[in-house]
């Protein structure tokens, strides 16, 4: 297991940078997770914590020792790819023992680790089938077993999710969940999937525009986020944010509040706000979404698009036209400056 | 159900089949085709059956006479100190056109990983240079080329005829080989290099059994540019026992008559190894054989 830093990392194509000047300190067997939309340089930053892109500016530290330099062969980080990159010439048990071959292990213990890692991803059955003749489900298992046979210091997952459907991305991410619990191994991954990185993340970077905007534990960035675009890149239904004015305590003035529409309650009915809930305003129904557990209505105040959630009875009985009255927990408010950084409430 | 999306189906393919007009002239425009290319091989097969030596006239591609006479003429060959000509022949064709494939191939599959991974001064430069030299006739080359060999001493030798074939096949070859590895996905070398694979570890042990329909074909092709080729091996080979077969072929066309038998014999025999090599070869030469390594 290693510690990972990165100091004033910076990758550059020509003029154009695409990460600036990002400093992270990844602990000893901690899982970060690298979260952003396309293009943000996520994926370039991983690809250069494993030797696959060169570093621009900055210091590349491993268990605190300078490897901007190092080939990616000695840095003993494994990386599980999108795109599964299996060897397709090989077998399911060639591919996960090339590595350990490459290193000239002797073959006794090639074939324990391998035998290990294959009962551990449940591969045991198609040890001596090609990648072709496996699932998508399967190659990415395999890809998985190929890094965990060499028993790294860090894994590095690049968007490994992205090729599956739901339910296979819900399995092999039980699994990753998982292999984390066993091995307690550093683990870097990236996605563009919040769910993911809610979910298996012990600290979540947010970065946009190769700026690390935000790095906190998954509810913080979620809860306390730190400016308005984490707020609306995160949680789906995306945060409601709207022009406000604050009359009398901080933040006085004009700001743009925001509120998730898991926090904003519909009602179809009228009755008196209790303590510590503020009134936000009547909305005609445009549209109803019910996802079996949980319903939400979108419409408009003034100018202003609304999410909120309702009650399964009131979904029931609402219909396109009706009208809501909006109430949210103040506590659950976020109020955002002009420049877009959050303001404390 | 099943009943209904049986006859959906077979609606489906009746559909895509085109009308009966169309699929007749298509058929009677291969038919066509067919005999424009097989026509003149059944008419060198005609005379090199034929007893006479005389050149074949009328359509029928059909010998009257059917004999074998010619094929052992020409195999049979001995000169006058007693040496089995042919045997030499055959025995130089099949070592310069060999060698020719094995360095050509060797020197263009790394030529062309080159080219496609990695980034150096030069390196377009260069690419486009090797596609400038396959825009010079071979025969402008022959002065040079001769000269050259004769500065070395490898005139009327094997290893100077291969140096000769290899250098002219390896420019197509890497260029060939090239868009071949473009196709590899780099995503492969890149799990290879976390692997801890060196880069020549990886270009034996991922790329080169990737590329082996390409290596086949940029093969094939080597082996048939030396084995095929006439003019320089006349210029450059001197002794009757050190010319390759097509060098003999043109032994058959004199100034005043032709053994068109033999010439057709002759050259039954000499297009056979190809063949044969591209039978052998046929198994590689199969695609897919990237598919299930990445998604896509």
């Amino acid at each position: 297991m290693a510690s990972i830093s990165l100091r004033g990392i910076e990758k550059r194509y020509g003029g154009v940078s695409v990460v600036k000047r990002l400093d992270l300190e990844i602990a000893d067997g901690e899982f970060v997770v690298l979260v952003g939309p396309s293009g943000c340089g996520k994926s370039t930053t991983l690809r250069m914590i494993a030797g696959l892109e060169t570093i621009s500016a900055g210091d590349l530290l491993i268990d605190g020792k300078r490897e901007n330099e190092v080939v990616p062969g000695d840095r003993d980080l494994a990386m599980v790819f999108q795109s599964y990159a299996l060897y397709p010439h090989m077998s399911v048990r060639e591919n996960i023992a090339f590595g350990l071959v490459v290193r000239r292990l002797d073959a006794a213990t090639i074939a324990t680790r391998v035998d290990d890692a294959a009962a551990m991803l449940g591969l045991q059955d198609l040890l001596d089938r090609k990648p072709k003749q496996l699932s998508g489900g399967q190659r990415q298992r395999v890809a998985m077993a190929r890094a965990v046979v060499r028993r790294p210091r860090a894994f590095l997952f690049d968007e490994p999710l992205s090729n599956l459907d739901a339910k296979l991305r819900m399995e092999v991410r039980s699994e990753i969940a998982s292999l984390r619990r066993r091995f307690g191994t550093t683990t870097v991954y990236v996605t563009h999937d919040q769910v993911e990185a809610m979910t298996l993340a012990d600290r979540v970077v947010v970065l946009q525009g190769g700026v690390a905007q935000q790095v906190g534990s998954p509810l913080q960035v979620y809860r306390q986020p730190a400016n308005r675009f984490v707020a609306t890149f995160l949680g789906t239904p995306t945060m409601n944010v709207v022009p406000a004015t604050v009359l009398g305590a901080p933040p006085a003035g004009a700001v743009d509040l925001g509120v998730r529409p898991h926090d904003v309650r519909a009602a179809d009915t009228s009755s008196p706000s209790p303590d510590g809930v503020v009134s936000l305003g009547a909305m005609t129904v445009e549209h109803l979404e019910r996802l079996g557990q949980e319903s939400f209505v979108f419409g408009h105040i003034g100018d202003q698009r609304f999410g909120a959630l309702v009650d399964e009875d009131a979904a029931a009985r609402l219909a396109h036209g009706a009208t809501v009255t909006l109430s949210a927990r103040a506590d659950r408010l976020c109020f955002f400056a002009a420049g877009g950084a959050r303001v404390a409430g | 159900m099943t009943g209904q999306s049986t006859t959906e189906q077979e609606v489906d393919l009746a559909g895509e089949r085109p009308p009966v007009v169309l699929a007749v002239a298509s058929h009677a425009l291969l038919v066509v085709v067919s005999i424009v290319v097989l026509y003149p091989v059944l008419w060198v097969l005609r005379m090199a059956l034929s007893p006479s030596q005389a050149f074949a006239s009328g359509l029928s591609p059909i010998p009257t006479d059917v004999t074998l006479q010619n094929f052992v003429d020409v195999v049979g060959k001995h000169d006058l100190q007693g040496t089995w000509v042919f045997g030499h022949q055959l025995w130089n064709s099949l070592v310069v056109s060999s060698a020719t494939a094995l360095v050509g191939v060797a020197l263009a599959t790394s030529a062309a990983y080159a080219f496609s991974r990695f980034r150096f001064p030069g390196g377009e430069l260069g690419l486009k240079a090797l596609l400038v030299t396959q825009m010079f006739p071979g025969t402008m080359m022959m002065i040079p080329l001769y000269i050259l060999l004769d500065e070395l001493g490898l005139l009327d030798s094997q290893l100077g005829l291969v140096i000769v074939y290899a250098t002219t096949s390896i420019p197509f070859s890497t260029f060939m080989l090239k868009g071949y590895f473009d196709t590899i996905p780099a995503e492969l070398e890149e799990a290879g290099r976390m692997d801890g694979a060196s880069t020549t570890r990886i270009f034996f042990s991922i790329i080169l059994p990737l590329a082996r329909p390409a290596i086949a074909i940029t093969a094939l092709f080597s082996f048939m540019t030396a084995w095929n080729e006439f003019i320089l091996a006349a210029k450059l080979m001197n002794a009757e026992t050190s010319y390759t077969l097509p060098v003999v072929l043109q032994g058959y066309v004199g100034a005043k008559s032709t053994a068109w038998g033999h010439f057709a014999a002759g050259a039954v025999l000499v297009s056979a190894p190809v063949m044969a090599l591209f039978f052998a070869l046929q198994k590689h030469l199969i695609g897919g054989l990237t598919s299930g390594s990445v998604k896509g």
